[in-house]
């Protein structure tokens, strides 16, 4: 039997340690979100090859940008975020906001989805003209 | 359409498939160990981009490697399909995107890599580095499809048997 040889990974972890944590995560978390919106859109169109195609056309978009946005390479602006997650129903962004010069710190707003707002306790519908002014008051321990 | 690819395999290599650093919990993913160069194509990958234009996209593949292997699993919206003659021969790019590593993409859990370089001309098959590195994806699944005491594992995430190509047996 001829003699095997060792590969050497010394390059492979020399490069991997200029990765840092933050950077990894970032990459985790662009791909955890591809894997989001692929789930998504193929619990919407069905889990078969010209899914794409249907998430495209009612994106508006050409296959080529879907393509690109389920590589998980791709940065999203936060309104294409909002146009997918309505159009899949599903939730991508949540977005805390908190005002302690208004309010003590225990009173956050978390808005889920582009028309739901969500608190720990009852999920509420706010109409888009009223959230301006909308605010929920409820014992949240910020973690 | 497929293209139809005349290149030259490397047909008798020597050559092992061994875990790569990069696998987890999500997906298991192989390397190939070329006893010619005594090294694995993913490493000659990376040894010949370290030091150019490339090296931040190199950063980039093994920061996808590593997701895939604990955290996503190897999806197959995440490689880029078509073109080669066997179906699971694929890539995967990175930023700058005309850098690519050749894969073989067996299923979500279970990838193998191969090596790969920046494309810098309209058709990969007019780059003698792109093509050798095709062959060698399409090389080791024709392998794979031929040997009889290699196979995977029930529940998808590795291979079970000899990993060991063309060498003596005694």
């Amino acid at each position: 039997m001829d003699n095997d040889f060792k590969i050497d990974d010394s390059l492979f972890q020399n490069l991997k340690s200029q990765i840092s944590q933050h950077d990894q995560n970032k990459t985790n978390n662009r791909m955890l979100l591809a894997q989001k919106i692929i789930s998504g859109a193929k619990a919407k169109y069905g889990d078969k090859p010209g899914y794409k195609s249907a998430f495209a056309r009612d994106m508006g978009k050409d296959p080529s940008i879907i393509s690109r946005w389920l590589s998980g390479t791709h940065n999203f602006e936060i309104d294409t975020l909002f146009d997918i997650q309505c159009l899949l129903n599903i939730t991508l962004i949540q977005t805390v906001v908190s005002n302690k010069n208004e309010y003590d710190n225990k009173t956050i707003l978390l808005i889920s989805g582009a028309n739901t707002i969500h608190t720990t306790q009852e999920p509420k519908y706010v109409p888009v003209e009223d959230r301006a002014e909308y605010r929920f008051t409820y014992n949240y321990a910020l973690s | 359409m497929l293209a139809i690819l005349d290149v030259n395999l490397h047909n008798g290599k020597k050559y092992y498939l061994a875990k790569h650093q990069t696998s987890g919990d999500k997906c298991t993913i192989y390397t190939v160990a070329v006893h010619e160069i005594k090294n694995s194509l993913f490493n000659r990958f990376l040894d010949e981009n370290n030091a150019t234009n490339y090296h931040s996209g190199l950063l980039d593949v093994i920061s996808r490697l590593t997701s895939i292997g604990s955290k996503t699993g190897a999806l197959r919206e995440f490689f880029k399909f078509g073109q080669w003659r066997d179906e699971r021969v694929c890539y995967l790019y990175a930023e700058p995107p005309d850098l690519r590593v050749y894969c073989i993409w067996l299923s979500e859990k279970l990838i193998i890599i191969g090596g790969g370089a920046g494309k810098s001309v309209a058709k990969w098959q007019d780059d003698i580095k792109l093509t050798e590195e095709v062959s060698w994806m399409i090389q080791v699944i024709t392998d794979l499809s031929n040997k009889s005491d290699i196979a995977i594992s029930k529940d998808g995430y590795r291979f079970e048997g000899n990993l060991k190509f063309n060498y003596e047996t005694t």
